[in-house]
């Protein structure tokens, strides 16, 4: 009898303990101004509505890849710098600069500056740290995998899994409004990059269309973001989205509707979309459109 | 002696159902072998009951953004434990049905889908089990370079 009971005394104590370790804070608390666990416990949006509306916010990885197969040159400068970290002390700006920083790294492993990617991973797996999700990056395999151009591939499966996996963990734990600034960072810094690179006709056209595309994207975004609006700095960011939103409102997409048309070579089904949109958007509205995307995305990275 | 015969059950359940868990959860690992030379860009872990009798079939869906000139390998496994094979659909943002992969008539799951986008926009991805079986998968979204 009292050996039970001195076993359930050592598997009491190891579960307070392995708990408290759940809890233990970030390195640099410092100034919290997004208590995030308290402001989702006020606002319950419904999480599955919230993990749907994020998955709709495009993957950084689709934009770069445009960039690079239109022939658009790699441009360091565009990048938020890696010292910039020392500005973020605050939980909401540390999710949205993981997300900065996230699609700083696609955009490189993309364009194969993969040594260069080192010290942005290690901005990301210190943020995340903060925030208390870095066990969703494997940063030794990550690290040594970008030493070669070749594991490109590897880097960014583990990347984007990685994110996927952390957006998932912060929505389980009621830290929704984490997920969204986070995915709200990718989307920000890879139009952000779009809209500010030197390229040439016809490349324009093509990455002006793309941009033009992410007028229903931002909608989903300010949908997203009104959950937390209670949040002050939350409010602040719905705000500048709504001039930027005036500026997207220029642009008109039009769909054609058609059947699709299935084929199926060699056991895959090929599915011929006949239907398709056309994005109308001209330089001027893409010009605008940069100008409010700078505004926002400086405030947010310095 | 009641204790001790909980004790080990109670042991026994928790064991499995972290084993099922964490198999389910390791699909990933396995599934993005499939991938070969596309770049992956999304997963998703499907865990779906089976359908119980009179209720509505039980299914998960998620939305993501396609875009035109684009041509994306859509595939999912399934776990081996669990007897439900996974089948997806895809809509459009109009909620057309652009694609599955069964092929109903001939009672064929489709190893994957290859879709190239000519309308950008939204698609909503569900993925449900044949039959309403228990079942337990992966789906991943990836582009072609």
């Amino acid at each position: 009898m009292k050996k039970l009971k001195l076993i359930s005394i050592v598997f009491l104590a190891l579960g307070i303990l392995s708990l408290s370790s759940c809890r233990q804070g970030p390195k640099g608390e410092a100034t919290d101004l997004l208590n995030d666990t308290l402001i989702s416990a006020k606002v319950r949006m419904d999480d599955k509505l919230i993990g749907e509306m994020i998955s709709s916010i495009p993957n950084p990885v689709e934009m770069s890849a445009l960039l690079q197969k239109s022939g658009v040159v790699y441009s360091q400068e565009l990048l938020n710098p890696v010292e910039n970290i020392k500005n973020y002390n605050t939980n909401f700006k540390r999710a949205i600069n993981i997300g900065v920083y996230g699609t700083d790294l696609v955009y490189m492993n993309i364009y194969d500056r993969t040594i260069a990617t080192l010290k942005y991973l290690s901005n990301v797996r210190e943020l995340a740290a903060d925030l208390r999700v870095e066990q969703f990056f494997d940063y030794k395999t990550l690290n040594r995998l970008s030493e070669s151009s070749r594991n490109i591939d590897s880097v960014l499966f583990i990347t984007n899994s990685g994110f996927d996996n952390m957006s998932r963990y912060l929505i389980e734990q009621q830290r929704g409004n984490l997920a969204v600034l986070i995915s709200f960072g990718t989307w920000i810094e890879s139009i952000y990059i779009a809209t500010h690179l030197k390229t040439v006709p016809p490349h324009r056209e093509t990455i002006n269309m793309r941009i033009g595309e992410q007028k229903r994207v931002l909608d989903n975004i300010i949908l997203l973001m009104n959950t937390f609006k209670q949040d002050p700095a939350f409010a602040e960011l719905i705000d500048d989205l709504m001039i930027l939103k005036k500026e997207f409102e220029k642009v008109t997409i039009t769909y054609v509707y058609n059947e699709p048309t299935i084929q199926e070579i060699n056991g895959m089904v090929v599915l011929v979309d006949n239907s398709r949109s056309e994005v109308n958007i001209d330089q001027d509205i893409v010009d605008q459109i940069a100008a409010s995307v700078a505004i926002i995305r400086n405030k947010i990275i310095n | 002696m009641k204790k001790i015969i909980i004790f080990p059950i109670l042991f026994f359940v928790m064991f499995f159902a972290t084993k099922t868990y964490s198999q389910c959860g390791s699909l990933l690992d396995i599934c993005h072998g499939k991938l070969d030379n596309a770049r992956f860009l999304k997963s998703w872990p499907i865990q779906l009951p089976e359908q119980e009798r009179g209720e509505a079939l039980p299914q998960v869906s998620f939305k993501m953004p396609l875009s035109s000139g684009n041509t994306y390998k859509i595939f999912a496994c399934s776990a081996e434990e669990l007897p439900g094979k996974v089948i997806i659909s895809i809509r459009n943002h109009n909620e057309d049905l652009v694609i599955t992969s069964y092929l109903v008539e001939e009672k064929r799951h489709l190893p994957l889908i290859m879709f190239p986008v000519a309308m950008s926009g939204i698609y909503t991805f569900s993925f449900y089990f044949e039959d309403g079986k228990e079942g337990c998968a992966v789906g991943v979204v990836s582009s072609e370079k």
